[in-house]
């Protein structure tokens, strides 16, 4: 591990820092992820710039618009607020299964999504929320649609140099819930062998208007199992229906075989987990 | 090629202006220019936790965290959890129930566990084994550890 390391005081400095390096730098935030790809050496950077002291990427707010998660806000952070996990049950299941409470009180929501691993669990659940990112670079603002964040395997759609200032997350309407559930090889301090984030909105008249599906594990990046959404919007949700939903989101699905799990494993689990957040929302609506 | 970053640290109440490297982790800190030996140095990967320290009155991994990170935090390792000869009643809850085997994994343990309960001052068992999941323990199978941890909050709930 032998890199320079070169601390932020806003994320203007960052970015100013960012353009006078040679590539192969890398922002560093709480480090659980990058520390330990660089010790491994499977990741090398020259510079790294420190972005863990930058005061307006921290923090939780909350407006008439919905809520407003710094991109430093740890895992923990998320779970000791009260507003955001009553308001976001997926995100308060999701940030609790991250590693355990030493990882937890490091990792932030930002390195969740920008080391985009397809595994990561507050990622998501952030995609099923339907997260607005906001993005920052040498020529601008802008907001990314959580969708349009993940490439595939460590690759987002975000320029070099952009880094990601804030989480927004839309105030949900009416009788909307939402549920995360993962499942890995132990019970605690695990990477996700499949997780699934559903959130589900519900007109006056119980007829399911609006599904997100999003699958951790069982695919390149994050995903939304879209036609399995198409199949719960404008319907009455029943068993039939949730196990048809279930069997759809299974086939959206592209699992690989790795050290964790058989891709046959993953596409059982996944239908499993798709059946049990569906039926979660739909029990407290 | 590494950068040399001056860092002001309260290490168990004590002050301390250092000098480290950027790629030096916590850890290397307490164990190299501290002398504090506590904190175990293991699978440098955050996964076993036995170089669990309080920061901040959180529980951090310190063999992950950049100690340049660390700037103006309070640390609080197993050296720094005793009141002078008076030992936190964690320590005592562990010597009580015959909580320790080897020994190795027992700071990270009790430091985990120290964290957990600033947090849940009154776990049920269930919500103590899972406070501990980041810290491995291969000697005494937890049952001890996690009676411990239970008596503990029991002294430190009736203070
Ligand atoms: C033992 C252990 C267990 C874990 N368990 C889990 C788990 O169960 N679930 C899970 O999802 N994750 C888990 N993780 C992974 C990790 O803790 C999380 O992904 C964490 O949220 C990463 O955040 P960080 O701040 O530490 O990222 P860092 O390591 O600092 O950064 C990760 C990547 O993101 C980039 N980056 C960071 N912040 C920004 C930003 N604001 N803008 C642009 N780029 C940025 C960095 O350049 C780097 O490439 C685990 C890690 C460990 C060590
Ligand atoms: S040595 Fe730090 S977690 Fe294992
Ligand atoms: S007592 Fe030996 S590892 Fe815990």
């Amino acid at each position: 591990m032998d890199f320079r390391l070169h601390s932020a005081k806003s994320a203007d400095h960052a970015l100013e820092i960012a353009a006078g390096l040679k590539e192969g730098w890398r922002y560093v935030a709480g480090g659980t992820d990058l520390v330990i790809q660089l010790r491994r050496g499977v990741r090398k950077s020259d510079d790294l710039i420190d972005l863990s002291s930058i005061a307006s990427m921290r923090g939780i707010k909350e407006d008439e618009s919905g809520f407003q998660l710094g991109a430093l806000c740890t895992h923990k952070d998320i779970e000791l607020h009260e507003g955001l996990s009553a308001a976001y049950p997926a995100l308060l299941a999701a940030a609790r299964v991250v590693g355990g409470h030493q990882i937890r009180n490091v990792g932030t929501v930002g390195g969740n999504l920008a080391n985009a691993s397809p595994a990561a669990d507050v990622a998501v659940a952030l995609l099923a929320l339907d997260a607005l990112i906001d993005v920052k670079g040498r020529s601008g603002a802008r907001v990314v649609e959580i969708d349009e964040l993940f490439v595939s395997s460590s690759k987002t759609t975000l320029a070099p140099g952009e880094l990601i200032e804030r989480v927004r997350l839309p105030r949900l309407t009416g009788e909307t819930h939402s549920a995360f559930l993962k499942v890995g090889r132990r019970k605690a301090m695990e990477i996700s062998v499949v997780s699934a984030a559903i959130c589900l909105a519900f007109g006056a008249n119980g007829v399911c208007e609006k599904a997100r599906i999003a699958l951790g594990a069982v695919g390149p990046r994050p995903l939304r199992a879209k036609a399995a959404e198409r199949l719960l919007e404008g319907a009455k949700i029943d068993a039939e229906l949730i196990a048809r939903v279930a069997a759809q989101a299974r086939a959206e699905c592209t699992p690989r075989s790795d050290p964790r799990a058989s891709a046959a494993y993953r596409s059982q689990v996944v239908e499993g987990l798709v059946k049990r957040g569906i039926s979660q929302c739909v029990r407290i609506s | 090629m590494s950068t040399t970053h001056e860092l002001n640290l309260t290490v168990n109440g004590e002050e301390w202006q250092l000098s480290v490297k950027g790629t030096e982790t916590l850890l290397e800190v307490l164990r190299k220019h501290l002398t504090l030996t506590g904190a175990k140095s293991n699978c440098l990967e955050g996964e076993c936790g036995v170089c669990a320290v309080l920061m901040n009155g959180r529980v951090v991994n310190s063999c992950i965290l950049l100690a340049a990170q660390c700037e103006g935090a309070q640390i609080t390792t197993i050296e720094g959890l005793a009141n002078g000869e008076t030992m936190h009643a964690l320590q005592t809850a562990f010597l009580n129930r015959g909580a320790v085997q080897c020994g190795y994994c027992i700071p990270g343990m009790i430091m985990t566990a120290a964290g957990y309960l600033k947090e849940n001052p009154a776990p049920t068992e269930e919500e103590i084994r899972e406070g501990l999941c980041g810290t491995l323990c291969r000697c005494t199978g937890y049952t001890k550890i996690v009676e411990a941890v239970q008596e503990a909050a029991q002294t430190m709930g009736a203070k």
